[in-house]
């Protein structure tokens, strides 16, 4: 190997094409058991002080949100700052930025898994679990918007006794059965991959309470080869469901705007730019979430350098794209050569009110990304955590741009307002961060945060052809001579 | 696969392509090309204005397989595959095609009467010229824009749309995409040479930078040959439509090719049933995503229904066109959606293949609902100009010919697979 890595290229090289490894999933050749023993441990053993450090004001901001949620029900609407002409403010931008959060988890299960990317066993399990409590978070804004929250029942297709029917002409409605199937089939996934886990730690439990319940949930599992062939049939039919419905959601959300004739709203690439930038958004989350999950639970053998730097790579490629989408709706406003297209993006980019938004949403999501054509800021940890932070933020930016400044000065100048966020407005969204990592850390708390099944199946001793004798090929890492490469260590237990 | 295949199991130097095994196609592409070279010669001479949608149809639908080429490459690279790089020297052979298609656009790009057909904003400009007292065309249109509203458009992006930044552009595309095949295939047969990695790896970071070139590239070149068909149009998700289409079409040749190859007795001990089935994975993929992209770009416009958007529509759907974006829903995305899906029916070539075919027919009729409904809606399938079609048939004929003819000829310049590459054990063995 170290002669490969210095070899100069000559002709006295050998004929026969020398073979490029892949890089390890799972780092210092852990075992089967060491992999169950270290995820289960973590639900099993008592939970460290930063875990109480960081439950304990969850629950309170969580508090916090029905509080204000509470106070807007006996108040009304009015206590949030919209006023026309913006009737869309914080609710919807927040609406939009938690749903966009909630894409990485079912793009990690379903898509990755039906494109065959072995890397996701380390990361999926937390990024289902994260979507969930991304829509669930989502889902209160609109909810809530409506007004009278008790009617919001009225938004189903059921018959009600003031006869009225739904306007399925509207792409509001539409919204309601794309958030609600797409959460519902990703809980369902969620659950599916997490049967035979339970089943893992039903029998590790003393007998009991949690023994119990662990074992309700895992359906009787049994390990037997029947179980396992379906359960990969069943996860396989509902990664080919849920892919599409990566794609609807945000499709959907964004036809609550293209379809619209506001400029600034209406344009054609609406679609995937907000399934890219939902994307995009949903991965920084991911991250945010599990370098300080592998670092407190000591899953760094797991979530390997190599997790985070694939991540990265969406990150950019994703960020990317949203940048292309940004540039090409700046092109077409001046191409189009139409006023009101012209002008909202002068409004918006230039001379409007809240224009310092705009290139906060351009710093954070197409330039600080870019950080990450560098493998020194892929490996680095304190960057990914500054970028991703900056990405989470730069997509809420994002959305408070397409919403709020372009409401503020649409169309009459006479109208034109500027938006200001009520104390109800900052408070129900912080107390929404509140309830989301409440949730996250009962999940840390309770269930395997990685799944033990399939990331036992990516080791290179679970290939029936591994050969452990057979001959090495070359390590990446070897040629580029990278200071920092992951030279496996000795195991310890 | 029924067994694993070593390195010893291939032969060193990999697969020569001899085109005298391949003179059943090669031939008569040649003869058709020819015919067609003389035809198109004729319509140019008696109807240039005519066939001048003919040649832009047929140019940029072969210009849409050099993408798809230079497409993939990028892609396969950028990801760090392996699967692929059995089939990758063929891509790389596609993308190169780029000097051959260029030949094809210099009509376009050299001949005013070509060009001032197409472009009718090229014949405004001429016009502004004409009117303006120094000849300043900006001027000019600043002028006509008191009595025709539309030259306001014109003069607003004037900046955009000009001859020389248009002309400066139309070379670039060329460039671009000329040297991202050149420089991606050089390497791999650098690798063949000397046998070294860092070439993978070179590559791989050359295609992440280029990717960004590449999708400006193509975007574009998009706006300009056919969005600016109809200055007065736009839409902001036309060049990822047109990138839909090049990805899609550029698979399904690929499949048809390796097909082929396989029938003349190359690449059997490389190419297995387990690559048509990846092959025809991303053929479906395509094909999703071609529908998703469009259906959001018509549904987004007809919701709207704003005057500045409709006009694309409304021409492709009146008259006979209506039959033919009916046909596109049903045969670009309904009926291969429904039979791709299947994973056994996948993985067979005879199959796969039929399928391949049916994608270029589907590429073909959606190039051609992009372009001619341009030629003048009196010219729709209902009430067709007597033997227009015979000019885009002609004109098809002419530069898909000469450039399969040319393909297959110079195919046998290097082998047809990488035979250095350090991930080709990878692709040969893959099971999905």
């Amino acid at each position: 190997m170290e002669a490969t890595a210095t070899a100069p290229a000559s002709s006295s090289a050998p004929a026969t094409p020398r073979i490029l490894e892949r890089e390890p999933l799972v780092l210092n050749h852990r075992s089967y058991s060491w992999i169950t023993n270290r995820i289960c441990g973590i639900v099993e053993n008592k939970q460290p002080g930063l875990w109480w450090a960081l439950f304990i004001p969850s629950v309170i901001l969580a508090g916090v949100m029905v509080f204000c949620f509470t106070y807007l029900i006996a108040a009304g609407v009015g206590v949030w700052g919209q006023k026309q002409p913006v009737a869309w403010a914080w609710d919807i931008t927040n609406f939009v930025f938690w749903i966009g959060i909630g894409h990485a988890g079912t793009l990690i299960s379903a898509i990755l898994f039906l494109t065959r990317q072995k890397w996701r066993t380390s990361v999926n399990r937390a990024a289902e679990a994260m979507t969930i409590f991304a829509v669930m978070c989502a889902g209160v804004y609109p909810m809530f918007h409506v007004g009278r929250v008790w009617m919001v029942w009225f938004l189903a297709p059921i018959p009600n006794a003031n006869a009225i029917w739904q306007n399925f002409k509207s792409p509001l409605l539409w919204d309601v059965f794309a958030v609600s199937t797409y959460f519902s089939v990703s809980v369902v996934f969620w659950y599916i991959g997490l049967v035979p886990d339970l089943a893992t730690l039903r029998d590790r439990c003393k007998p009991g309470l949690k023994k119990l319940l662990y074992g309700m949930f895992a359906l009787g599992w049994r390990g037997a080869n029947r179980h396992w062939s379906h359960y990969e049939t069943a996860y396989m039919l509902l990664a080919a469901l849920s892919t599409p419905l990566v794609l609807s959601v945000h499709s959907v959300v964004s036809f609550d705007f293209a379809t619209s004739v506001v400029p600034g709203w209406h344009t054609t690439i609406f679609p995937p730019y907000f399934v890219a930038g939902a994307i995009f958004g949903g991965f920084a989350m991911v991250l945010t979430l599990m370098i300080p999950c592998r670092k407190i639970y000591g899953l760094q053998d797991l979530i390997t350098p190599k997790h985070i730097d694939n991540m990265a790579k969406i990150i950019l490629l994703t960020g990317t794209i949203v940048g292309y989408a940004y540039c090409m709706e700046l092109f077409m406003a001046y191409y189009s050569a139409s006023p009101y297209e012209g002008a909202a993006f002068k409004l918006r980019t230039l001379d409007g009110p809240s224009v310092w938004y705009y290139y906060a949403m351009f710093f954070c999501n197409v330039i600080s990304p870019q950080l990450f054509w560098f493998r020194w800021a892929r490996h680095n940890m304190w960057t990914v955590m500054a970028v991703s932070m900056c990405v989470n933020a730069g997509m809420w930016y994002e959305r408070y741009v397409i919403i709020v400044t372009t409401l503020e000065v649409h169309m009459t100048p006479g109208a034109w307002r500027t938006f200001h966020a009520t104390w109800v407005d900052n408070w129900t969204f912080i107390g929404t961060f509140g309830f989301f990592m409440m949730n996250f850390l009962l999940f840390l708390r309770f269930l395997p945060v990685i799944a033990i099944g399939e990331v036992k199946g990516v080791l290179p001793e679970s290939n029936p052809h591994h050969d452990p004798h057979g001959e090495k090929g070359v390590q990446e890492e070897d040629l580029m001579g990278y200071p920092d490469r992951h030279v496996p260590k000795a195991a310890n237990a | 696969m029924s067994h694993h295949v070593s390195i010893k199991d291939l032969p060193e130097g990999g697969e020569k392509f001899d085109p005298a095994k391949a003179s059943g196609v090669i031939t008569p592409m040649l003869g058709f090309g020819l015919l067609g070279l003389f035809g198109s010669l004729y319509y140019f001479a008696a109807k240039p204005a005519e066939f001048a949608y003919s040649w832009l149809f047929a140019f940029f639908f072969c210009f849409t397989f050099v993408v798809g080429g230079c497409f993939w490459i990028l892609l396969h690279h950028a990801s760090n595959s392996s699967w692929n790089v059995v089939i990758r020297r063929l891509f790389e052979h596609l993308a190169n095609m780029v000097p051959v298609i260029f030949i094809f656009s210099l009509p376009i790009l050299l001949m005013p009467s070509v060009r001032n057909a197409l472009y009718e904003w090229m014949v405004h400009h001429q016009a502004a010229a004409e009117h303006a007292t120094n000849g300043d065309v900006r001027e000019g249109l600043h002028h006509m824009s008191e009595s025709n509203p539309h030259m306001h458009i014109l003069w607003a992006k004037y900046g955009y749309m000009n001859k020389t930044f248009w002309y400066i552009r139309f070379i670039l595309y060329f460039l671009v995409l000329g040297h991202i095949a050149r420089t991606l295939r050089g390497k791999s047969l650098k690798q063949e040479q000397d046998g070294d990695i860092k070439h993978t790896i070179k590559s791989r970071f050359f295609a992440c930078r280029w990717l960004l070139f590449f999708a400006l590239t193509a975007t574009f070149a998009a706006v300009d040959w056919l969005m600016g068909l109809d200055y007065t149009w736009f839409s902001t998700m036309w060049g990822v439509y047109i990138f839909a289409g090049c990805a899609w079409s550029s698979m399904a040749l690929m499949l048809l090719l390796v097909s082929y190859l396989r029938s003349l007795g190359y690449l059997r001990k490389v190419v297995t049933e387990e690559h048509y089935h990846l092959m025809g994975k991303l053929l479906f993929a395509f094909t999703v995503f071609w529908a998703y992209i469009a259906f959001s770009q018509y549904f987004l416009i007809w919701y709207a229904n704003i005057t500045e958007e409709t006009r694309f529509y409304l021409l492709r759907n009146t008259e006979g066109w209506r039959w033919v974006s009916i046909a596109l829903v049903i045969g670009h995305f309904v009926v291969p959606f429904v039979f791709l899906l299947q994973q056994q029916l996948k993985k067979k070539p005879a199959f796969i293949c039929f399928w391949g075919v049916w994608v270029l027919s589907m590429h073909v009729l959606d190039i051609y609902w992009n372009v001619i409904p341009e030629r003048g809606p009196s010219l729709g399938i209902g009430v067709l100009a007597p033997g227009a079609w015979v000019g885009d048939v002609v004109a098809l004929v002419t530069i898909f010919c000469l450039s399969g003819w040319y393909f297959l000829r110079s195919l046998n310049k290097y082998s047809l697979y990488p035979w250095r590459d350090p991930r080709l054990i990878e692709s040969v063995n893959v099971v999905n």
